[in-house]
């Protein structure tokens, strides 16, 4: 995974419009969240392999950074994004890590299943 | 401007901010103050803030049901500051950023024109503090150039941030600070109506006198253009 570039990505979202995508779609707060800080609340939520199709899409911010791909009916949003696999040029694997390296959310996208 | 002082043409004000509240929150002492020297106000709500994690205390709100609320929330709070006309943009809370921003700024810009406000107030597209916020103040920005721009146009500041300009790359002489003192009773009143809100927040629930003695004495506007000629600055007209 590489730090994410903005217009790498861009590319990518634009590259993908306007076709079926099968989605993945996560956020995690990991479920030892509330093990050595009772005040956190664990929650983690997923979508995968949900198709999706969107007609407009973007990435903004300055890192972390936000996407957003409108669909006909809905959005897909995700914030706090932080890396992309680099070496996956068949789907857009995006992810957002803290500050130890740990994975809080995910945006995936394919052509094929996950 | 002529426009003062003719009782023939009441001066008008658009507002154009991202979220149900943010009227409150930010400036509705001035709200107040200009619905009292009968100012026509328009405010626009690009969203419903239906994406709010603020869900009332406690909570009897869920997302399905938080952009009614919120609505009628601020439909509400319009009444309590003197607000007329309320525009929602049907944005959905949190994508305004990711909206196509040509026809966004089109939409703002028709507004524009058939208002013909003498004063416009949006978000600073940097220091909104909020993609939303920022987004729907670059849009108005925009559109408020691109339109005939005979009036003027401000961004909202928050707190009294603006007592310090520097820190931001303004001086004293670009920021208009408005004596709210008279207008905090609608202002609260206002706070209340976003319940869903504020219910977490108990010092607005206290006596009255008791919470009124929250608010600051003034609310804070940054000028959008520098190089305007020098009017009042206690006063947006």
């Amino acid at each position: 995974m590489q730090l994410i570039e903005r217009t790498a990505i861009q590319e990518r979202i634009d590259r993908f419009k306007d076709q079926d995508l099968y989605l993945h779609l996560e956020m995690t707060t990991g479920a030892y969240a509330s093990h050595l800080d009772a005040s956190k609340h664990p929650a983690a939520t997923f979508v995968t392999n949900a198709v999706v199709h969107y007609s407009l899409g973007s990435i903004s911010g300055n890192g972390p950074y936000r996407v957003g791909l409108k669909m006909a009916h809905g959005w897909i949003y995700s914030e706090g994004l932080t890396h992309y696999e680099e070496t996956d040029t068949e789907r857009l694997i995006l992810a957002g890590h803290d500050g130890q390296g740990k994975l809080v959310v995910a945006l995936q996208l394919s052509r094929e299943p996950f | 401007m002529t426009i003062q002082g003719n009782a023939n043409t009441p001066r008008k004000l658009l507002a154009v901010f991202a979220h149900p509240d943010d009227e409150t929150f930010i400036c509705g002492g001035t709200f107040a103050k200009y619905a009292a020297e009968g100012v026509e106000m328009t405010l626009v709500s690009a969203t419903r803030g239906e994406m709010g994690r603020r869900m009332g205390n406690p909570p009897y709100l869920n997302r399905e049901t938080m952009a009614a609320a919120r609505e009628q929330e601020l439909r509400e709070a319009c009444a309590c500051l003197g607000i007329g006309n309320l525009i929602f943009f049907d944005i959905r809370d949190k994508t305004v950023e990711f909206e196509d921003e040509r026809s966004l700024e089109g939409r703002i810009e028709a507004l524009i024109r058939d208002i013909a406000p003498d004063v416009v107030l949006t978000f600073h597209e940097r220091y909104g503090g909020h993609p939303d916020h920022c987004a729907i103040g670059k849009a108005t920005t925009a559109a408020f150039w691109r339109s005939a721009r005979k009036g003027a146009l401000y961004f909202i500041t928050f707190g009294d941030a603006m007592e310090r300009p520097e820190r931001y790359g303004y001086k004293r002489k670009d920021v208009v600070k408005i004596d709210v003192q008279a207008y905090q009773s609608a202002k609260l009143a206002a706070f209340r109506a976003h319940r869903c809100q504020t219910e977490i927040d108990e010092w607005v629930w206290l006596a009255d006198n008791e919470a009124l003695s929250r608010f600051g004495r003034h609310e804070y506007f940054l000028k959008g253009d520098v190089q305007a000629a020098q009017r009042a600055n206690t006063d947006l007209f």
